[in-house]
């Protein structure tokens, strides 16, 4: 089975290669690149090697406290950076493998569940996320033994639950074709992205049932009342052995059965797709208004929309604001400060989005590689598609803030700068090859994490103003900043 | 026109084109013919400005193919052996994308397209998802959006795979009018028959070099041959080998 996966591995590798311009061009080093990218082991250790230093640094507040309470709720930070990136990872990157067509020679096989291929190989992927926690994992087992133990076991179940949940969502929303296209289907694909944050959001829920419970039943409020059941929180429990493994035993024999129906639904679908055929009639050609940066940013968000698991790597963000604005909003309150700060978390997390929209374009890019397309065009269009629904994450938050307090309206421009700044500055570093042809960058993870570090020093300089400089002078050499920066890049990319 | 000057592709240890050069004048249909693998794609596909070639020259209507390559694809029109459209995008969303990167006014892209639609029995696909299609109608989408600039250069590898016989008839008519219209077009096929019926000139390319080159008559005259498909076959050297393969065959059943 294993020779199968190797396979596939191989092939997929190849591929994002095979459309990479920094390497394409470059026998030398595309043949470096290849023998890298083409072994599993080789590959996997030098992606790990990126996490490791992070695993590392993260790993340094366990080394150096003994308090139970401070290390467990670094835990529960930690085991949350596998359970995103494994969910991420599965949503987005299994549309990618299908849309490359890698299972197709697999369909005319006599193969009982197909999908444990795909699943293995997003594993592999997958499995680089263990180096980030491992670090404290292994400060973990010798301090606490058995602690460190259940630790380890919650963070398996992590990436197995955020696995299984990134497969569900592909089979529900990822693999689904609709035959014709109609005028219901932006209310249509509306209804799917509410379902897809439904999916993600399913751990706050279950906290909501905990303190519903809590509330209403005695008997379990002792047991509730400490932890919180919801995952990462429930890592929490390590302290408590017994207690823990209980939720543990739980949380694995659920997503053992989740995994199971999720992995043949998606082969089901994979070797089938149900096609929702609308009844209709083909209206004739009308052109659109717009231009060439127009007409491809168009294409991303259609087929990004269309292919909705894909958008789980925009959605990325809200996780991470959610909790935020989640505490601000049971204060009552809103605050111009904590906009402000929601807004650059949001900034910052555009980033997130480089990784699914370089994924619009699979064998797709054969395609456009025969039109008339300058880099400069694709890399702004590239940019404007990652940054516009962090925009509008934005300015949904920027209108709450605003009914709370109207002159958080002020911070208006940061709706529109920061995203485009990060986007636009991510764009250009990941398209930083020479040459003037169009070609899809590989970006691997231990990329991601660079681009975070870089977004967030050109972030803090366009914050800081704000910071420490009373407002409007401060918003404004604030805006100016955000404003120079995006002209200068895009100076750069025009030159 | 397009000129090609000893032109060389090599990947790794392959070399997949060899040294060509060839010229298709205006006005005129080049059939570029030859077994798989023997470097047709690829040659195709440098002169469409989509590779770059390792060595060599390679000039569309006067433009160097290395020096610009997106003016060349302003240039020419393109369909390769296999298309590779967005699938989840519609016909008509997809021929507006292409006609916004190729700057078509309003009026003529909706005009063009309609022509086009309406001449390869697409009309009734244009909302669908071309996911959906079968082969033969995404290879008629991919022709329209080949056409769609009224390139003057066309590059065709292929082109009538999957095409049924009235919209093959329609592209064989509709490539003799561009003919007319004084338009180069370089045509790949392996369907023999057809490529002796349009094309006014033939390259054979075999491992990568053209073995020759000629109208038809001249190829029939050089080869001792009655037809094109045994002027081919004897080129690539392929006739004796047919030969020694059937007669095996049928020793063997």
């Amino acid at each position: 089975m294993f020779e199968i996966v190797r396979i596939l591995y191989r092939e997929l590798h190849y591929q994002i290669v095979k459309r990479n311009p920094l390497v394409a061009n470059d026998e030398k080093r595309f043949k470096k690149q290849l023998k890298n990218a083409l072994s599993i082991k080789r590959n996997l250790a030098l992606q790990s090697l990126a996490f490791i230093f992070f695993g590392i640094f993260m790993a340094s507040g366990i080394i150096l406290s003994d308090n139970k309470i401070v290390i467990s709720s670094l835990a529960v930070s930690l085991a949350l950076v596998p359970f995103i990136f494994s969910l991420y990872v599965t949503a987005v990157q299994s549309s990618y493998v299908v849309s490359l067509g890698l299972f197709e020679p697999l369909k005319s096989l006599p193969i009982r569940v197909g999908a444990l291929y795909l699943s293995e190989l997003l594993l592999i992927d997958i499995s680089v996320s263990l180096s980030i926690v491992l670090p404290s994992a292994i400060v973990l087992l010798i301090k606490f033994p058995i602690n460190g133990l259940l630790f380890l076991l919650w963070v398996l179940v992590g990436i197995l639950a955020g696995h299984s949940i990134g497969l569900l969502i592909f089979s529900l929303f990822g693999l689904r074709i609709a035959h014709r296209k109609t005028r219901g289907q932006m209310l249509k694909n509306l209804f799917k992205i509410l379902g897809l944050f439904a999916f993600m959001s399913m751990f706050y829920a279950l906290s909501y049932l905990q303190e519903y419970i809590s509330k209403n039943s005695e008997k379990f409020a002792s047991f509730f009342g400490k932890y919180i059941v919801a995952y990462p929180f429930s890592v929490a429990s390590i302290f408590e052995p017994s207690k823990s493994l209980v939720f543990l035993t739980g949380y694995f024999i659920g997503i053992s059965i989740l995994y199971y129906f999720s992995i043949s639904k998606v082969w089901k679908e994979i070797l089938e797709p149900k096609i929702t055929s609308e009844k209709g009639k083909a209206e004739g050609f009308k052109s659109s208004f717009g231009g060439t940066i127009f007409a491809l940013t168009l294409k991303d968000l259609r087929v990004i929309f269309r292919k909705t698991s894909m958008l789980t790597g925009f959605l990325v963000p809200i996780y991470f604001v959610f909790p935020q604005l989640f505490i601000a909003l049971r204060s009552g309150n809103l605050s111009k400060e904590q906009v402000f700060g929601l807004l650059f978390l949001i900034g910052l997390f555009s980033t997130s989005g480089a990784d699914a929209i370089l994924k619009v374009e699979g064998k797709e890019m054969d395609f456009l590689r025969t039109l008339p397309i300058s880099k400069g065009q694709f890399i702004l269009s590239k940019a404007f598609s990652m940054s516009l629904i962090p925009m509008i994450l934005a300015s949904l938050i920027l209108g709450l803030g605003t009914y709370f307090d109207s002159a958080t309206l002020y911070l208006i421009p940061y709706v529109v700068l920061l995203p485009l700044n990060v986007s636009l500055l991510t764009m250009l570093l990941l398209f930083r090859y020479k040459g003037k042809e169009i070609g899809i960058p590989e970006i691997n993870f231990g990329e991601v994490l660079a681009l975070f570090l870089v977004n967030s020093v050109l972030l803090a300089f366009i914050g800081i103003p704000a910071f420490i400089i009373n407002a409007p002078k401060g918003l404004a050499i604030s805006y100016a900043i955000a404003l120079l920066s995006l002209f200068l890049m895009l100076k750069k990319i025009k030159g | 026109m397009i000129e090609v000057h000893e032109l060389y592709k090599v990947f790794g240890n392959n070399i997949a084109v060899n040294g060509i050069s060839f010229t298709v004048h205006d006005g005129e249909i080049y059939g570029l013919l030859g077994p798989n693998g023997s470097g047709k794609s690829t040659t195709m596909k440098i002169l469409a400005g989509i590779l770059k070639p390792t060595k060599g020259r390679a000039l569309i209507e006067g433009v160097e193919v290395v020096k610009d390559p997106i003016k060349v694809k302003e240039i020419v029109g393109y369909v390769p052996e296999t298309p590779t459209l967005y699938e989840s995008l519609t016909p008509s969303e997809l021929f507006d994308l292409v006609g916004k990167i190729r700057k078509l006014p309003r009026e003529e892209l909706e005009e063009r397209v309609n022509y086009f639609v309406k001449a390869f029995g697409v009309e009734e696909y244009l909302d669908q998802f071309i996911g959906t299609l079968s082969f033969g109608t995404q290879q008629k989408v991919s022709l329209i959006t080949a056409l769609l600039h009224d390139p003057k250069v066309l590059i065709l590898d292929e082109a009538m795979n999957g095409l049924d016989p009235k919209s093959a008839r329609i592209l064989r008519e509709l490539l003799l009018e561009f003919k007319k219209e004084g338009k180069s077009i370089l045509f790949s096929t392996h369907v023999l028959p057809l490529a002796e019926m349009i094309c006014d000139r033939i390259g054979v390319i075999y491992q990568g070099k053209i073995i020759a080159e000629g109208t038809i008559e001249e190829l029939k005259e050089k080869a001792h041959e009655e037809n094109l498909e045994d002027v081919f076959l004897k080129l690539t050297e392929s006739k004796d080998e047919i030969l020694t393969v059937v007669q095996a065959l049928k020793e063997a059943l």
